[in-house]
């Protein structure tokens, strides 16, 4: 339950700073000591995001050791 | 659903017990996360990338047969930041006001309203006491709290398993502890989840029972490690139960080597003198006798 939390956190943060611009992957860090399933938290992320500008993007988790949960990056399709 | 904690809109409150008034936690949610004006768009390092350089792997299709585009920016935050910002308002807002602040945290059916119910009726002579409740839903503890003689009030969370530190600057706007007061926060029966949520408090004390399993500490590492305190409640029960309490503190301090061990009956009343004293001493610490 908390990871609905997490990926709301995550998504909110990302959708306010791509401002309007389509997201196409997101990077976490995800502390192995953290208590936070990467399953649980990939799939809270695919409901949140949806009608977001995150929309069908990637939820990149990188397990590290400890208790962190770090918001590392986003990627952005530029319209080429 | 709600924007912050993705609960489902209706059944999330608080209720001050004092006046009866319930108030929809949703809409201040809301309003939080419409206001864009506080957050900061400036980012250390924006890297243009138009040609794949990094390893990511995009499977993204363009159609066009030239690179695609795509715009590294670094986040490098907290997720939780928010929260995180939250909590520090509140810490901030505790220390102005020498508010002893205590994050009690428990699964469900440690005791905690027993041990609350208990520390209020036996401390409220000796310090300002005022509670917030913390439950999915129902009024019952924080009816019981202001049985025992403390004002208090009560935060529903909903499909919420967890108080966090929003909620928390909500609630405490209804209670408004007085300055120079001990305030107990009672979270949501948890194990997992509160842990990961800081509301501002001074300190973090976990409740456990005699009648749950010994090993729980470390089943739960989490939870015992971000607390500073660990009770063994229902401790008059132990001679009844296949609970090793000293097993029970050898695994907390396996996962939190610093965690302190008091071992109490709030049935009884056994140990919570030693309690009682480890609040005195807390809420000594947090006064500088502007307010005492």
């Amino acid at each position: 339950m908390h990871e609905l939390t997490v990926a709301q956190s995550i998504v909110e943060k990302v959708d306010e700073t791509a401002a309007g611009r389509r997201v196409c992957r997101v990077i976490v860090e995800i502390g192995r000591q953290s208590c936070v399933s990467a399953e649980a938290l990939s799939f809270s992320f695919g409901l949140v995001a949806e009608n977001t500008a995150i929309e069908g993007a990637v939820l990149d988790i990188r397990a590290v050791d400890g208790d962190a949960l770090n918001l590392k990056s986003m990627e952005i399709e530029e319209a080429a | 659903m709600c924007g912050t904690c993705g609960c489902s809109s209706s059944d999330m409150s608080i209720t001050n017990l004092e006046t009866g008034t319930r108030t929809a936690l949703h809409a201040a949610h809301e309003h939080v996360h419409a206001d864009g004006t506080r957050h900061s768009h400036a980012h250390d390092h924006v890297h243009h990338d138009h040609g794949h350089s990094h390893d990511h792997g995009h499977d993204h299709h363009h159609e066009h047969g030239h690179a695609p585009a795509v715009l590294v920016v670094d986040l490098n935050t907290r997720i939780l930041a928010k929260n995180d910002e939250a909590a520090a308002r509140n810490r901030a807002w505790f220390k102005g006001r020498e508010i002893l602040a205590l994050n009690l945290m428990s699964a469900p059916g440690a005791g905690k309203t027993t041990l609350l119910e208990r520390t209020v009726a036996d401390l409220k002579d000796r310090h300002p006491i005022f509670v917030l409740e913390g439950d999915q839903a129902t009024d019952n503890d924080g009816l019981r709290i202001k049985a025992a003689g403390a004002p208090a009030v009560q935060i529903n969370t909903g499909q919420g398993c967890h108080l966090d530190a929003e909620m928390l600057a909500r609630g405490l706007g209804e209670l408004k502890p007085s300055a120079g007061s001990v305030l107990f926060i009672e979270n949501v029966g948890n194990l997992v989840c509160p842990a990961l949520f800081d509301l501002g408090e001074a300190w973090r004390v976990a409740i456990l029972s005699v009648t749950e399993g010994d090993d729980k500490p470390l089943k739960y590492p989490h939870m015992f490690r971000a607390a500073h305190l660990m009770l063994l409640n229902k401790i008059d029960l132990s001679a009844h139960v296949r609970f090793d309490p000293e097993r029970a503190i050898a695994h907390a301090r396996a996962v939190n080597p610093d965690i302190e061990v008091l071992k109490v009956s709030a049935q009884t009343g056994e140990g919570m003198d030693r309690w009682f004293d480890w609040i005195a001493k807390a809420h000594n610490d947090v006064t500088a006798g502007v307010f005492a």
